[in-house]
């Protein structure tokens, strides 16, 4: 499965979890303020990191959120490289 | 069930039915917010463990929960260090107060790990049940660095301690989690492990592998019926975890075996000390079914108690146990807390033949439980009382001290709502924040069109907010036309309570979070400031900046704290 595939994944399956309502996912997606609260963007890190076996935010040191979904595929796709 | 104390430690024993099993369960359970979702499922888990035959211990670990120690303060060891090992202290403490031979070990989430861990180390363990583990220490760490960076808006710079929840954890302690990954663990002697993750994950599917080539007998349990373990955001009546996997699945690796003889556990004190108060498991109101920690000053004997209230479906120590560490403050000053459950949350029975599920969040009658409570704190030598409350827990403590005469001081954070809507609570809390006219604008953008089209924006909901507002709006204009041509009486419901409240000396402090939904009720009654309170001697209001809701956040917690205190302190000096 693409990177890509398993991050949009994990915002699903936390989305659902964490029963919150969530628009379409698009790259233009604000990770911040479209239904997902800390807890749900931390859970997903979490589990990202578990998954694909990257830690972007490790591997850069201190580093922002990125703040919209495509940002934070990116992010995970170029620590997977 | 029965409070027990040992080792600054409390705890509750669930003792088995018409017999005792050789087999002692310790529950682990999780940190933080995991903790307080979990927590009455626990319960529930423990009694369906009792009734199988099996002792059950629910702990908290130091720092947590009712503990005596402070979880902003690391111990010598570091809080991750002290976890593990208030493992292994309480399995040891419950099979010599038990006499049980066996132990079986359940963790939920960081619980499940730390349970691991200590079990691994063991020789007395016959069994290992987890709970949605958190199976890499780096990852969870990972979280809540991610949470606290998305509360604070900043990263944590490196060689800095970690402020979450009620936790200081420092680097040490944060690299001790970071290493961990069950994976790695070994067992040493035959293991029976049931693992009950909440999702697909292949680091389960490791686990599996790796653990049964190391001989450990593994089974993967089911999750659907434990979700109400995870569930988050509830206010109307809801269900708790179905445990009968769990159980079956216990009762094939450890069978009961009712040859043993039964054991009376010793009674122990039930009593912590800690640096200025005291602390008593209480149990009063019908039949004793409701709970709670009554924190009392080590020194003199003061007659003013302050009872604290659940905050939504958290528990009576509340989220970052800011019940716990308010009262301990109080205590400091001479001030005695009694922080309670109400019926159906934390440790408190839910009403006859509904024991088993968790009572609506702000749609349930509370007048008895708080008048319960204070009939049991008069009966210590109490003559004066002041309820406090978070959210929910204001909405009830207000209702209360208009019915309950004896409540002289009031404590209202964040309170949402003066009256019941007339609708589905959490719809009303949720679209009430803006005007109609801000959703208008919104939705004639072309992004707002595509939302509404694609479904994206929920607006019968926001609707049936809106019109709850607009009631409120409309019934309070009509209310001030009638009363200037004396048709009726001049005040809304919010202004007749706080009339009502002054009349009697009733001092009541509101504080509020910055954010206009959670001072909307307040402000269109009393306006942003509170100016409207002048009419009511003893009512002031403050906005904390900083303060989170449900004041998570340590630095407008710690504020919020102080103006209670202060408060409540000042008529006491």
């Amino acid at each position: 499965m693409s990177v890509r595939q398993t991050v949009l994944d994990q915002v699903a399956i936390v989305a659902e979890q964490q029963r919150k309502t969530i628009p379409p996912l698009t790259d233009d997606m604000p990770l911040v303020g479209s239904g997902l609260d800390s807890l749900c963007i931390a859970l997903i890190v979490a589990n990202l990191e578990d998954e694909l076996g990257v830690d972007p935010f490790g591997l850069a040191g201190e580093v922002a959120m990125p703040e919209t979904l495509g940002d934070f595929v990116t992010f995970y796709e170029k620590a997977a490289a | 069930m029965t409070p027990v104390t040992f080792n600054d430690t409390f705890g509750w024993l669930h003792t088995p039915r018409g017999g005792v099993g050789r087999v002692a369960v310790l529950i682990c359970p999780s940190l933080m917010q995991d903790a307080l979702v979990s927590h009455v499922s626990l319960r529930l888990l423990a009694d369906k463990l009792a009734e199988a035959g099996y002792w059950a211990l629910r702990f908290d670990y130091p720092g947590t929960g009712d503990s005596v120690a402070e979880g902003d303060v690391e111990p010598p060891e570091g809080h991750w260090k002290a976890w593990q090992k208030s493992i292994n202290t309480t399995a040891d403490w419950l099979r010599a107060t038990t006499g049980a031979s066996e132990i079986a070990f359940c963790g939920i989430r960081i619980g499940a790990t730390l349970a691991t861990l200590a079990a691994a180390e063991r020789q007395d363990v016959v069994g290992i049940i987890q709970i949605a583990p958190v199976i890499r220490g780096n990852s969870y760490v990972r979280q809540l660095l991610v949470q606290s960076q998305l509360q604070t808006g900043q990263p944590l710079p490196a060689g800095e301690d970690l402020v979450f929840y009620e936790f200081r954890l420092s680097p040490r302690t944060l690299d001790e989690m970071r290493t961990v990954d069950l994976r790695k663990v070994q067992f040493t002697g035959a293991r029976k492990v049931a693992i009950y993750p909440r999702a697909e994950s292949k680091l389960v599917d490791d686990c599996l592998r790796i653990w049964s080539g190391a001989g450990v007998q593994v089974t993967r349990g089911a999750w659907q019926n434990l979700e109400p373990l995870m569930r988050q955001l509830v206010i109307e009546e809801d269900t708790l975890a179905d445990w009968s996997d769990v159980i079956d699945w216990l009762q094939k690796a450890a069978p009961y075996d009712g040859t043993v003889k039964a054991v009376t556990p010793a009674p122990t004190p039930l009593m912590l000390r800690g640096n200025g108060f005291v602390e008593t498991p209480m149990r009063f109101g019908r039949r004793g079914r409701i709970f709670g920690v009554l924190c009392q000053p080590a020194q003199g004997r003061p007659d003013l108690a302050v009872i604290t209230t659940n905050s939504g479906r958290d528990p009576h120590y509340g989220s970052c146990r800011q019940s716990v560490t308010f009262s301990r403050q109080l205590a400091k000053v001479g001030i005695a807390t009694l922080r309670m459950d109400f019926a159906g949350l934390g440790d408190s029975l839910g009403p006859t033949g509904r024991e088993h599920l968790l009572t609506p969040m702000f749609e349930s009658d509370r007048l008895p439980d708080i008048k319960g409570a204070i009939d049991a704190l008069e009966r210590l030598g109490y003559r004066r009382f002041a309820a406090q409350g978070l959210c929910a827990g204001a909405y009830h403590s207000l209702q209360a001290a208009l019915s309950e005469p004896r409540i002289t001081a009031l404590l209202l954070v964040n309170i949402p709502l003066f009256t019941l809507p007339g609708q589905v609570v959490m719809n009303y809390l949720t679209y009430r924040g803006s005007t109609l006219a801000h959703y208008v604008q919104r939705l004639f953008s072309i992004d707002g069109l595509r939302k509404l089209v694609s479904g994206r924006v929920d607006l019968r909901n926001i609707l049936r907010g809106q019109i709850a507002q607009a009631k409120v709006r409309t019934a309070a204009k009509v209310q001030d036309v009638a009363s200037k041509v004396g048709m009726a009486d001049r005040l809304t419901p919010a202004h007749r309570m706080m009339a009502e409240l002054s009349a009697r000396g009733v001092r009541t402090l509101f504080l509020f979070s910055e954010g206009q939904s959670e001072i909307d009720a307040f402000a269109q009654e009393f306006g942003s400031q509170g100016e409207g309170l002048a009419s009511y001697p003893g009512a002031e209001m403050r906005v904390i900046q900083h303060m989170d809701h449900d004041m998570s956040h340590a630095p407008g917690r710690k504020i919020g704290q102080a103006l209670m205190v202060d408060f409540v302190a000042s008529r006491e000096t």
